[in-house]
């Protein structure tokens, strides 16, 4: 790399967001520094706005031309898409994070801003990046924070939770690494668009080495995913943690890994697909079967968001696994549908755990059954409530149907119906588990408790989250149009 | 068994080799924490004389600094500050280890067989100049690797934050 060379080097388009949100980050943790402790919510704001001017500037330069810089960093159709994505829902979950800020019982402290702001930068680097060195420091970037960002409540659990997710992550990591290794060992290079070239002579090679690289990094990022043998952590995590930072680790979190996992296991093994896919189908099988099963037995609330996430991680996989059948000509098919899915997923999420946030305040709601307490004027809380779990569970007019056809139809076209269909059947599965509380919400209250819960302030930014997720999940359940065509247009690697 | 050790290198990787597979039996061993921390900087210590048997100076000498001298340092005065005296449970072998072991073994032997069969990039190995190869990784560092070395910075700003964060609750939380 000459000066020339990098004077030419369209750095602001595909670093730009990342570094954007990278100052901020620094700078928000300097002024909290120096700020006396009577601005609570300010850190927040500020990183609200570096996240803000971070979202415009990678919207702006969405219909740009992809970009390659630095050996390292693209501004392809995936990175760019996911790039909106991550920083849409890191502003919604500040935003609701603003609300946690003032409430007694939670006490988040100011330093979680600026933590929320380095794991999404990680995450960012995670989807831009095509260099192996660079995404394993953007995964570990992101994780690091988010073992903090989950033990920084003073509380038992959350210390517990965040220890777990350290130890299980720790050895996602080196897993994933000694994957990797292998692959360097075998090329001597880190560039995916270089591995790729060479992947198929790789395969004729050494296919036992291919092979084994190729198991340990998907246990590696499983681990990060909770897909099921390594979803131990999941649960203890998401009930540890506070509201917006479990809905961190279910929305932004999965969405980079899962952005990460389709681009180096599709570059990394290009010349082997045929071959190697088939072990994602089988984990995306298991996934799905287990965490719906898992998920049944739930009574508390957190657990069963957390337990629902990894069945939701197995249906997540099924574009991955598809990819054992595509041809470069039906990638954009397996591309559209896990973004797709990822979008109408992530937002649910937020949606969930916003609400959540709400009642975990008010009325200290933990399990199920506490949601009967719930007094007769919350009729917008319980429908938004229902709404997401339905949009989850795949009911038709939510989001989350749209993305479980979009799936199934994928499957059909790329021959592997069992997935499509294994997916509808646990998907019924399912609605046993996701309609009990909405059961309990509606159920006819034996006794009117007209007790007000905790005087809490006006939760405003929180209620606009909710009204937002509600909005998307009912829009990309009758209109999927909206972002399908949109997807038509991208071109994604 | 003889064309093994007809190099010098093969002889000095075996009884590196040795050393550091017995250091990590010892430290699954021990029960006494102190004594796990010293078996701890005896296996850094082996892998960083095994860098510098594959002629990787930097890496090796990084090694010894940073994991056999900081780290097992910095982890022995913690164990010392806090509770030195503390000791591991001696638990029951039970199904449940047996069948921990028979995995692990067998992915021991699958590795290996695997390892052993793969026919490596030969380039990559052994380049002795010591002055060209610390050149090159300051090139690699700041050429191809610029952006993941910028990205570790932030990576070490936020563990620091952490674990300030986290050592500092500790501490208010004995004053209550």
């Amino acid at each position: 790399m000459s000066l020339y060379s990098l004077l030419h080097a369209h750095l602001g388009l595909t670093m730009g967001p990342l570094s954007i949100v990278a100052i901020s980050a620094v700078l928000v943790m300097l002024i909290e520094l120096l700020l006396p402790t009577r601005f609570l919510q300010l850190p927040v704001w500020l990183s609200l706005l570096g996240l803000l001017v971070a979202l415009v500037d990678a919207f702006i330069h969405l219909s740009q031309v992809p970009q390659y810089s630095l050996h390292t960093l693209v501004s392809d159709g995936l990175a760019s898409i996911l790039t909106c994505l991550i920083l849409l829902l890191s502003l919604l979950l500040l935003l609701f994070h603003v609300d946690e800020l003032k409430s007694q019982t939670n006490q988040f402290p100011r330093e979680g801003a600026y933590l929320f702001l380095f794991a999404t930068a990680g995450a960012l680097a995670m989807v831009t990046a095509v260099d192996l060195v660079t995404l394993y420091v953007g995964l570990e970037l992101l994780s690091v924070s988010s073992y903090i960002l989950v033990a920084m409540t003073r509380k038992r659990l959350a210390l517990e939770g965040g220890m777990k997710y350290l130890v299980l992550g720790g050895v996602g990591s080196a897993l994933f690494l000694y994957g990797a290794s292998f692959i360097y060992g075998m090329t001597g290079q880190t560039n995916l668009y270089t591995i790729a070239r060479m992947s198929h002579q790789l395969w004729l090679l050494n296919p036992a080495i291919v092979v084994l690289s190729f198991l340990l990094m998907l246990c590696g990022l499983g681990v990060k995913l909770s897909l099921v043998p390594f979803h131990y952590w999941t649960p203890d995590a998401y009930e540890g943690a506070s509201a917006s930072v479990a809905g961190f680790l279910a929305s932004v979190s999965k969405s980079a890994t899962f952005a990460m996992t389709l681009r180096v296991l599709l570059y990394l093994f290009l010349g082997s697909t045929h071959d190697v896919f088939p072990y994602v189908a089988a984990m995306a099988a298991l996934t799905m079967v287990a965490g719906n099963l898992l998920a049944l037995g739930q009574n508390k609330l957190r657990r069963l968001l957390a337990v629902s996430s990894v069945a939701q991680a197995g249906y997540l996989l099924i574009p991955i696994a598809l990819l054992a059948q595509a041809t470069p000509n039906t990638w954009p098919l397996v591309y559209n549908s896990l973004v797709f899915y990822l979008v109408s997923y992530s937002i649910v999420t937020i949606g969930a755990f916003a609400v959540l946030s709400i009642l975990e305040q008010r009325y200290e709601v933990q399990e199920i059954a506490d949601l009967s307490r719930l007094p007769r004027q919350y009729r917008w809380l319980r429908a938004a409530f229902a709404c997401f779990l339905l949009g989850f569970a795949g009911m038709p007019l939510t989001s989350g149907f749209m993305g479980k056809l979009y799936l199934l139809i994928a499957a059909l076209r790329l021959h592997e119906l069992w997935l499509g269909v294994l997916l509808f059947a646990v998907s019924v599965i399912s609605f046993y588990y996701y309609l009990k509380p909405i059961r309990t919400m509606y159920q006819k209250q034996l006794f009117t408790d007209n007790g007000e819960g905790q005087a809490v302030s006006r939760q405003t930014a929180t209620q606009t989250v909710i009204a937002f997720c509600v909005l998307v999940t009912l829009l990309l359940g009758v209109w999927p149009g909206i972002l399908l065509q949109a997807f038509s247009h991208v071109q994604w690697y | 068994m003889v064309h093994f050790f007809s190099h010098g290198d093969s002889l000095a990787f075996y009884v590196l080799a040795l050393i550091i597979l017995l250091s990590a039996m010892l430290f699954l061993q021990f029960r006494k924490v102190i004594y796990m921390a010293l078996a701890m900087g005896a296996i850094f210590v082996g892998c960083a004389a095994l860098f510098l048997l594959l002629g990787a100076v930097f890496v090796g000498i990084a090694q010894v600094m940073i994991y056999a001298g900081a780290i097992t340092i910095l982890m022995m005065f913690a164990i010392m500050l806090t509770n030195h005296e503390a000791t591991e449970s001696v638990s029951a072998f039970g199904i449940r280890k047996g069948l921990a072991a028979l995995g692990a073994f067998l992915l021991a032997v699958i590795l290996l067989f695997t390892i052993r069969a793969t026919h490596w990039r030969q380039s990559l190995v052994v380049n002795t100049d010591t002055q060209h190869n610390v050149d090159k990784i300051g090139f690699m560092l700041f050429r191809q690797y610029t952006i993941p070395f910028e990205l570790v910075s932030l990576l070490l700003l936020a563990a620091l934050v952490g674990a300030v964060w986290i050592a500092r609750q500790t501490k208010e939380e004995k004053q209550d």
